[in-house]
């Protein structure tokens, strides 16, 4: 696993050697704090929670975010020739594609944990609002981050299907659009179970974590489906190989 | 070293590597040649673990590259084609990121990432970003990666494409020395180069391995091992004549060299007949103003195997 953790190294300051990153974070937060408070000041008076607001607008901005920093971590490699090095050193297909997706991961939770911490900020700029249990920030912290990490996952197998970079961006959009699209469009066809598209829903999730009923189901869906991508995209670099 | 036995690679219905069988003995230096599209690659790809034979068997010390991919890439060091690097770290920490790779840490990785930046002349541009360096210099750094774990075996994809003579003079004398330590599979389309480098020459064509021996005995093979050219003043037909007169010489034909008589004399076999022939320009009392040996070499080898010209003996 040591070399996990070299690959895990290398992706991550590899982001910040790109200015795409750095672009990618400014726009983000600006963007999704921009949202968050206009969103603040259009339900101004009603009882709406804060926490629901944010996560939405963090929720909404996601895809692009996801998409940016997914779409070159293999397609590039396979572009550029230089996994024909990496897959040539004595380094396993799981190592490889753990050490791109955690590195892919860190560099979000960079950019996630100040796009989050503008809650915090808002009520310590305006102390009058209605204080924030950390209980209820840690859960939605937690969907946020959980659905996120899929996405990622979702983002590094579109990004092994293709080595150009454009088409794997809009591979790793449409594939991070349908998990938060997909629960709002399903209940108009008829005859579709409310139940299954629940279950699926991300905004369901986050409403039910923004107010405190923190549900196991939700995160072993996640964890799971992240895994299946993980050993879906495993599977893939291993079938190079082979063909 | 390395043993490949009826190697067979398709991708869908083309064949790209069909029925090869060859072997690489211990600290050999190999030559790998072949026309574009002739598998040299696909096999190269092959023996390093980055695709995997369709059909046969090939053992890198006497591990199969099916079953043992991960243990054989611990022992080899491979540098692909057209060397891709990550254009935008530093060679110092690109050396770090694949020393690491490769098992290697702390004081070991630190002393060989000093030995092989001195041994391919990286010293000074350690610091730079590989997308700023040279072609060559981005060479360089492939070979060092190469070497970075002091692997038995290296497999080199065209180490001196695109290079300039000094920087293709310092590869080549640097393949030469790595010969005590390391056993060398290089393929090349200098063929001057392979000439110079290898003890032993592999020519593959069309999938298939059409010669494998030494290059002089690849030479030797050819027929009309030498042609003599000399420039004469006299007449021609006269000349010829004579000069087909000498035993040893094949056939002679002429052609205009400003008013000079450019013959060139086929040799039977590998008879040097120079003296003869210098004997009877002597003798006849013709001008001469050049004699020159042209000895077969491993570019006619390489021409007549993979175009199919039979000029083979």
């Amino acid at each position: 696993m040591r070399n996990f953790f070299t690959i895990w190294r290398k992706e991550l300051t590899s982001c910040f050697l790109s200015p795409v990153a750095y672009i990618v974070l400014i726009v983000f937060l600006l963007m999704s704090n921009w949202m968050f408070w206009n969103a603040v000041l259009h339900n101004e008076g009603r009882d709406e929670p804060l926490l629901g607001l944010l996560t939405i607008s963090i929720l909404f901005f996601s895809p692009i975010l996801i998409t940016v920093v997914t779409m070159r971590l293999f397609s590039e490699e396979s572009h550029s020739g230089t996994l024909e090095t990496l897959l040539t050193a004595p380094v396993t297909e799981t190592e490889l594609v753990l050490g791109k997706y955690l590195g892919a991961f860190s560099f979000l939770t960079i950019v996630l944990i100040p796009a989050l911490g503008a809650v915090c900020i808002l009520q310590f700029m305006s102390p009058g609002i209605a204080a924030i249990d950390p209980g209820e920030l840690a859960g939605s912290a937690l969907v946020i981050f959980l659905f996120c990490g899929y996405c990622t996952a979702i983002g590094l197998l579109a990004s092994l299907l293709t080595r150009n970079q454009v088409v794997a961006a809009i591979c790793c959009f449409c594939g991070t659009l349908i998990p938060i699209t997909g629960p709002m469009i399903l209940p108009t066809i008829p005859f579709c179970p409310d139940k299954v598209v629940q279950y699926f829903s991300v905004t369901d999730h986050l409403a039910d974590f923004a107010m405190g009923s923190i549900d196991l189901r939700p995160v072993v869906l996640y964890v799971s489906l992240i895994l299946f991508v993980l050993f879906l995209s495993v599977q893939m670099l291993e079938s190079r190989r082979w063909r | 070293m390395i043993e490949v036995e009826n190697l067979t690679k398709r991708f869908g219905r083309t064949v790209a590597v069909d029925d090869l069988s060859f072997k690489v003995k211990q600290g050999e230096i190999v030559g790998f040649l072949g026309p574009n599209g002739a598998g040299k690659t696909t096999t190269m790809r092959m023996l390093a673990g980055f695709i995997t034979p369709t059909g046969g068997c090939a053992r890198v010390n006497g591990l199969d590259v099916r079953k043992y991919s991960l243990d054989i890439r611990r022992s080899i060091g491979y540098m692909p084609e057209n060397v891709p690097l990550y254009t935008d770290m530093r060679v110092l920490e690109y050396l770090g990121f694949r020393g690491r790779l490769k098992g290697l840490r702390g004081r070991v990785l630190r002393s060989r990432i000093d030995d092989v930046l001195t041994s391919c002349g990286l010293t000074g541009v350690r610091k730079k970003i590989i997308g700023q360096l040279s072609k060559g210099y981005r060479q360089r750094v492939g070979l060092a990666d190469a070497l970075l774990s002091e692997p038995e075996l290296l497999i080199l994809d065209e180490p001196t494409i695109g290079l300039d003579p000094n920087q293709i003079r310092l590869i080549r004398n640097l393949i030469k020395s790595l010969s005590k330590k390391h056993t060398v599979l290089l393929s090349s389309h200098i063929l001057h180069e392979v000439e110079m480098i290898c003890e032993r020459v592999l020519i593959i064509n069309n999938g298939t391995i059409v010669a494998s021996d030494t290059p002089e005995k690849l030479v030797g093979l050819m027929k009309g091992n030498a042609h003599i050219i000399v420039e004469i003043k006299g007449d021609r037909h006269l000349v010829m004549g004579e000069l087909r007169g000498i035993a040893g010489i094949e056939n002679v034909s002429w052609e205009d060299a400003d008013g000079w008589g450019r013959f060139t004399c086929e040799c039977e076999g590998h008879t040097d007949v120079r003296e003869q022939l210098f004997r009877k320009v002597s003798i006849c009392g013709w001008v001469m103003r050049e004699m020159n040996m042209e000895k077969r070499n491993l570019e006619d080898v390489f021409i007549s195997m993979t175009s199919g010209n039979g000029d083979v003996q």
